[in-house]
């Protein structure tokens, strides 16, 4: 039995994990000098000596850490006081609000805020426009900061609504109401159970979830090409830029850095599960002390505090969001104009037809990605118990710089002759759709009462009959999330689909970020709000199919 | 003019004779009607960047032309960066795949002395295409991208030159030297700053400084020496030192690349910026990112110019093709759209006088556009530094400002 599930799992990671595996090794040879088509055709460790001599590595490598520190323990903290509140009377404003920012791809929501908090931006126009006009903008920084800040504000804005939505659907299946019902009765005020009770379950559900949230927020690129600094830009963006440049020597460079931020991240991930674990424990006294007492003032404090900033990032968000809307309809829209001097139609109906037809391969395509990754991940689950050791490698795209990773892939794309044939393009999709997908779903799934199961087998149903009777019903929340954040992923991939389709599929990613360089906000706005609008479209089907996502 | 008759006699004297080099090569001529015989039918991948609709409306346009005319399928392969398309040719080579994914590629300097010094590119060609009798061969900027002799690797297919403009009502007049900006800007703090390099309009800029600074450029038609390196460009980050202070954010922060240089400027954040098509501020008039009080201008002394090219990878699956497509692209009809301000507005790469009269006519009654300067006034163009300088101007940049 226990070798049959290895081979099993063997079976089912084998697409996901040996791609992962020689393509992270082919993007690392070039690392240690070794890239034959570029003339390297001997190990050395001159890209090293290459990549440290970088100036500004340093400030580079310190503005990637702030923002992703920042970003990382703010969406936690904020995530974990919403869940509370949702779990409470205050449950459809809080997970409306998540899906719809979690629905809005990450670019444009950049865009909107910059255009928003920009010395140029929305606000100092309408307090032009209210308090006396300004002739310029203030030459202050306020997005583009050094440190990071502005980069952290909009990860914490984009990244905790995933936590929200991950962390609500897990209260369900661990039973909260029950345990709630039965500390109140004992006693307890709810804050207090909520904190010694559901809290340390909460946090363990929350390792994948938030796994992914260190990861995005250390490799992010498009955000920070829009609200992170330039002079230098942060550590993902110059590996971008090496790997970019024309002196294609520099791509040496790019591949140890690569390497640098694999090391930087994974020991990051591990001094985190570290951290997590050590906290867990000082806290275990107090979690156990049978004290029903919480400082009232902390309560209220953290009511007031946190329930100030969740609504002010709200409202940044949805502000940003209608800046999106206007820009899509401006004319021309000068500083300190508060409003457009003319608005029409007229990008919608240039860009609509355009819009349409890549509309529909890139719907297409996120569709049978994310069904795919759920049969993937359903039949490891069911039939090898989950991923097991091969777990970690799973994780690799999405801390590993897809710039250089991607490469790996193309390479043996190209080597079995397949580059540009749809099932490699729908295969680069799933390695990035599968993770998320996975970590959605494998918690919910372990911690499901396995009685359920038990009962109906021992009622005489087959094994097929439990999981589409049983099993997958039970599981219907974050089955329809994972497939909804699947769909969302593939609908946003960039470079996996221009090397894997040889450039030569058009979806509205691939549009919005080629058509975002020429700088022209009103077609950004609007391929912006198309993805929008397919993903919110997404996620609604989903919300209405799982019933409580 | 002196200046241009200088920058002539520099391309000539650092290739040893542009007639010379341009046959030098040896390219045999390929028989043009079994090129199209054979061209038929093939489906011809374009690598393009395509940031910028109104260009990909043209492609799209020359697609058609090309299917109706001769049965090949142009298909524009969109690149957000050309380095996409060069990753992929270089994992080709890597595989040893002989049928690319990439038959025709938009590029210019570095990527072409990237390319072809790895014997990536397919070639000579260029005099085999007809419509090439249109160009003036011994133009250096058609004999060297970025002083790397093309020879016959690459066909013109635009041309560029660095243009400034400048929000009229902010800046009344035109501040047409570099000292002048620099004087401009610490009267006018805050209002002055250029794309932080690695980006290609910052590093032009960089290019465009260290240019400025000497009277004799033979120098940067040479591959640049690391040793000597700090002397020669002591008088350009003399002048940064005192420009910097001044500029936009105090010159700790920059914007990205020239799309956000000119957002600046729209948004009322900065009052010049500037571009490699001298066409970009009318472009960006007519789809209203940019206000009509935007006014060119050029410095004395005049300023970088190159030209962008196609090449044909040595790898590509339709070669013959990529080369009816090449043809296609450099002739009077598509070069005379593409210069259009209403389609694109690109400088054409013919030679007005090689034309056909009716061409010729036809080339002069396009019009201008609201905010582009006249050929004549575009000043003396100076040929780009060899590739090898950039590398180190970046470098010392990055160490001075964004360590």
């Amino acid at each position: 039995m226990k070798r049959w599930k290895g081979l099993s799992r063997g079976l089912f990671v084998a697409p996901i994990v040996i791609p992962v595996a020689v393509g992270t090794v082919i993007a690392v040879l070039p690392a240690f000098g070794y890239f034959p088509a570029l003339g390297g055709d001997r190990f050395s460790l001159a890209p090293w000596r290459a990549l440290f001599a970088a100036p500004g590595l340093a400030t580079s490598l310190m503005t990637t850490l702030i923002a992703a520190l920042l970003a990382s323990f703010f969406s936690l903290l904020l995530a974990f006081f919403c869940v509370y509140h949702a779990d409470g009377y205050r449950r459809l404003p809080i997970l409306r609000a998540a899906g719809a920012i979690l629905a809005t791809p990450h670019a444009a929501l950049a865009i909107g805020l910059a255009f928003v908090l920009a010395p140029s931006g929305w606000l100092f126009r309408l307090w032009s426009w209210c308090c006396g006009p300004l002739d310029v903008p203030p030459d202050w920084t306020i997005i583009q900061d050094r440190n990071g800040l502005a980069l952290a504000l909009v990860l914490v804005i984009k990244e905790t609504p995933f936590l929200i939505l991950t962390g609500y659907a897990a209260l369900g299946r661990l039973g909260a109401p029950h345990y709630l019902q039965a500390a109140q009765a004992l006693g307890y005020s709810r804050a207090i159970a909520w904190a010694k009770i559901v809290a340390p379950q909460l946090f363990r559900q929350w390792r994948y979830p938030l796994l992914a949230v260190i990861a995005y927020a250390f490799s992010v690129t498009d955000m920070a090409q829009i609200v992170g600094p330039n002079a230098p830009p942060t550590f993902p963006l110059r590996i971008l830029q090496w790997m970019n440049d024309p002196d294609i020597s520099l791509r040496f460079t790019a591949a140890a850095a690569a390497v640098l931020h694999l090391v930087l991240v994974g020991g990051f991930l591990l001094a985190g599960g570290v951290l997590l674990r050590l906290l867990g424990q000082a806290f275990r006294p107090w979690l156990s002390n049978g004290s029903r007492d919480f400082p009232r003032w902390l309560c209220l404090s953290a009511n007031v505090l946190l329930g100030g900033v969740s609504m002010s990032l709200v409202l940044l968000a949805a502000t940003s969001f209608a800046m999106l809307i206007l820009w899509s309809l401006a004319g021309l829209w000068p500083f300190p104009d508060p409003w457009p001097m003319d608005m029409s139609l007229d990008h919608w109906r240039d860009q609509s037809g355009m819009i349409l037809r890549i509309a529909a391969p890139a719907i297409l395509l996120a569709l049978a990605a994310s069904v795919l990754a759920a049969a993937l991940a359903i039949a490891l689950l069911e039939i090898a118990a989950g991923a097991g050791a091969a777990l970690p490698l799973l994780y690799v795209p999405l801390v590993f710089p897809d710039i250089v990773f991607m490469l790996g892939i193309a390479f043996l794309l190209i080597l079995f002759g397949i580059q540009g044939s749809w099932p490699a393009i729908l295969w680069a999709h799933l390695l990035f759709v599968f993770p998320y997908f996975y970590l959605s779903l494998a918690d919910s799934w372990r911690t499901l009462d396995p009685r359920y199961r038990r009962s109906a087998r021992s009622l005489g149903a087959g094994r097929w009959r439990v999981l589409f009777r049983i099993t997958l019903p039970l599981l219907r929340g974050p089955l329809a999330q994972g497939l909804a954040i699947g769909f969302a992923v593939s609908l946003s991939l960039y470079l996996p689909t221009i090397l894997a389709a040889a450039g030569r599929l058009e979806t509205l990613a691939t549009a919005a970020i080629q058509l975002s360089s020429a700088g022209n906000r009103h077609v950004t706005a609007l391929y912006a709000l198309a993805q929008c609008a397919v993903i919110w479209l997404a996620f609604s089907l989903a919300h209405r199919a799982g019933g409580h996502v | 003019m002196k200046f241009a008759r200088r920058t002539v006699l520099l391309g000539t004297l650092a290739l040893g004779g542009t007639a010379r080099m341009f046959r030098a090569h040896g390219e045999t001529r390929l028989d043009w009607a079994a090129t199209l015989k054979k061209a038929r039918g093939q489906e011809v991948f374009f690598n393009a960047w395509a940031g910028d609709e109104r260009i990909n409306a043209y492609i799209a346009w020359a697609a058609d032309e090309l299917s109706k005319r001769h049965g090949i399928g142009l298909h524009h392969v969109k690149l957000g960066a050309t380095a996409e398309a060069v990753s992929r040719i270089l994992a080709e080579k890597a595989v040893g795949q002989a049928r690319g994914s990439v038959d025709l590629l938009w590029l210019n300097g570095e990527n072409f002395a990237a390319l072809k010094g790895r014997d990536l590119l397919y070639g000579p060609f260029l005099e085999s295409v007809p419509s090439a009798r249109y160009i003036d061969a011994a133009n250096p900027t058609f004999t060297a991208d970025f002083t790397v002799p093309i020879e016959g690797y690459e066909a013109p297919w635009g041309l560029a030159q660095l243009v400034f403009f400048r929000a009229s009502r902010r800046v009344p007049e035109s501040p047409d030297s570099l000292a002048k900006i620099a004087a401009w800007a610490a009267a006018h703090p805050g209002r002055f700053t250029y794309p932080a390099p690695p980006d290609f309009h910052g590093t032009t800029f960089l290019k465009q400084v260290l240019l400025d600074s000497y009277e004799d450029r033979t120098l940067f038609s040479r591959p640049a020496d690391p040793a000597q390196f700090p002397a020669h460009t002591q008088k350009l980050w003399d002048y940064l030192d005192t420009l910097h202070p001044h500029l936009w954010r105090q010159g700790k922060n920059f914007p990205k690349d020239s799309a956000q240089h000119r957002q600046l400027v729209a948004d009322g954040e900065a009052d010049i910026y500037f571009a490699f098509n001298p066409a970009d501020a009318s472009s960006a008039i007519a789809q209203k990112l940019l206000p009509p009080t935007i006014v060119p201008f050029t410095l004395q002394g005049g300023t970088i110019a190159n030209a962008h090219f196609l090449a044909i990878p040595a790898n590509a699956s339709s070669k013959e093709g990529a080369l009816v497509a090449v043809d296609f692209l450099m002739s009077p009809e598509a070069q005379r759209r593409k210069q259009d301000p209403r389609i694109w507005g690109d400088p054409t790469i013919l030679d007005e006088a090689r034309l056909p009269a009716a061409e010729r006519d036809a080339f002069t009654a396009l019009p201008l556009g609201p905010a582009t300067p006249r050929a004549e006034a575009l000043g003396a163009k100076l040929a780009e530094p060899h590739p090898s300088w950039v590398m180190l101007l970046q470098q010392g940049w990055a160490k001075r400002y964004a360590a």
